[in-house]
């Protein structure tokens, strides 16, 4: 089987643009979660300092909805950062794979305001900006890529999906390069608005694990990674950030809404058997953690089942609590904060902890990021509404 | 307000709450908590939704806090109450003291 090695990176978050600005974030348990003016709802975790005009021309954003905007950035970075001939064009040996939770929203928000409510035309880019595949055709279209360009939708797991579609993709010598990632920009009131009216939202912060949490916090943004058959990159002689050793995504065809230890379990022990990894190797979990009563009693619950004795012990933590959920960017987003664990050697915190719960009973790296003294593998856990579930291996650079 | 505009005011939200959770409201039992009572979150969260639309009241429940918060709803009587209680206020608070179209009744 071909090995899959991080050749780039880039990110869009609450905590910080750019890579360095979200590793010292994570480091410093930065949390990016704050009051929402302009929302019916309390607090959100927005991407603050985002002006999309310094980013963009004007003809530009009349086709790109914030959440390809953020794809557009990440992307950008990732493949910046690779090294490969962008200019010339990736070609055919290469893909696009990007994960989308609720599509371009706030394009809709913004044209059903426009026509129903001021009575006004649509722009004639409407359906382009709107469509669900948008980002990876945009991003095909940046860097000339000409082979497979698709989005995958399965809600909060929609990123994890795509970095393991386009794992197989490499694996199968289908393509040798895959630029996946995730985006999200749902902070729009008609979104929201469903949102409240399913009571799963945090009035006040997100606290995953810990006892008094309230729900979850909605977040936006966007992680891309670009992913290359070992081959590839050594043949270039490109830097290598961490190998992904492994993924599994299942549905547990359980409950619209209900997380199933059983599902998520089976996911966590799938994805260990795909990366061959011996769980004495496993270092550092990032939990999937919402913050929800239901979310985080069941992953604790899938966690001892699947990893037995070594869920006593091994730090397992939600940055969800400094980056917000950002549901379909969620699963690129952690995937690249625990890449970076394994590079820098450290847990993430699991922020605004204020107590243990009696049902989540592991090490949740409490408040304060920790060093890793053993550093070699890690997982990072998604699981969606729907009933879909995905769990990716990392392995650190060093031992690449 | 009196007993028996109050006792009116139950019986209104009781048939609604039967209504949505498909029990009889003869047979209803307030003390038995929601699991008993065979509500899951989702059911409970689709009557509140009923509920605001129906008596135009906004109900501050997060499914998060069922093990003690202080918007936490434990029984279904605890949930009629609070209702009552809402829609009391909110007939006094309007003098015509009409209900909003029953469009979701």
């Amino acid at each position: 089987m071909r090995r899959i090695v991080v050749t780039g990176r880039g990110v869009q978050s609450a905590i910080g643009r750019g890579v360095p600005a979200f590793l010292q974030g994570l480091q410093a348990g930065k949390v990016g979660i704050g009051p929402l003016e302009d929302l019916s709802i309390k607090v959100g975790a927005l991407v603050r300092d985002y002006r999309a005009d310094q980013e963009f021309s004007e003809s530009e954003l009349a086709l790109l909805d914030k959440a390809t905007q953020f794809a557009l950035l990440s992307a950008r970075e990732a493949v910046r950062e690779s090294g490969l001939p962008a200019q010339q064009g990736l070609g055919p040996r290469a893909a696009v794979i990007m994960g989308i939770g609720s599509g371009a929203i706030s394009t809709l928000d913004e044209s059903y305001r426009a026509h129903l409510l001021g009575g006004r035309r649509l722009s004639p880019f409407t359906v382009p900006k709107i469509m669900a595949n948008s980002p990876a055709a945009h991003i095909s279209l940046a860097f000339g890529v000409t082979g497979p360009a698709f989005v995958v939708a399965s809600a909060c797991a929609s990123s994890a999906y795509a970095i393991g579609v386009g794992m197989h993709l490499i694996r199968s010598g289908a393509v040798d390069v895959a630029i996946v990632g995730g985006t999200e920009a749902c902070l729009v009131e008609g979104n929201v608005k469903g949102w409240e009216a399913l009571r799963v939202l945090a009035p006040d912060t997100c606290r995953p694990f810990s006892k008094g949490r309230r729900g979850l916090v909605l977040g936006e943004g966007a992680a891309t990674l670009v992913l290359e058959s070992i081959e590839h990159a050594q043949a270039r002689g490109a830097a290598v950030y961490g190998e992904m050793l492994g993924c599994a995504m299942n549905s547990d065809a359980h409950h619209i809404l209900t997380p199933s230890a059983k599902g998520q379990a089976d996911a966590i022990r799938d994805c260990l058997r795909d990366a061959r990894l011996d769980i004495d190797y496993l270092s550092y979990v990032n939990a999937h953690g919402t913050g929800t009563a239901a979310n985080d009693q069941t992953e604790t619950l899938a966690l001892r089942q699947a990893l037995g004795d070594t869920a006593e012990h091994v730090p397992v933590s939600s940055t969800k609590s400094m980056h917000g959920h950002t549901l379909g960017a969620g699963g690129a987003i952690e995937v690249l904060a625990t890449l970076l664990a394994l590079q820098e050697r450290f847990a993430p915190p699991t922020m605004n902890f204020s107590a243990p719960d009696p049902h989540c009973d592991l090490n949740y790296v409490p408040n304060e990021a920790r060093e890793l003294r053993k550093c070699h593998s890690a997982l990072s856990n998604s699981f969606a509404f729907g009933g879909h579930n995905a769990v990716l291996a990392m392995r650190a650079a060093a031992y690449v | 307000m009196n007993d028996a505009m109050r006792a009116a005011v139950q019986a209104e939200v009781l048939e609604v709450l039967a209504s949505v959770l498909k029990f009889d409201p003869k047979t209803f039992q307030g003390d038995l908590s929601l699991a008993e009572s065979g509500v899951d979150s989702l059911g409970l969260v689709e009557s509140l939704f009923v509920i605001e639309e129906r008596f135009n009241v906004s109900l501050p429940y997060n499914a998060n806090e069922q093990d003690g918060g202080t918007d936490s709803l434990q029984s279904l009587g605890q949930l009629l109450d609070q209702v009552v209680d809402l829609v009391l206020a909110q007939r006094a608070d309007s003098p015509a003291g009409k209900s909003p179209d029953p469009v979701l009744a």
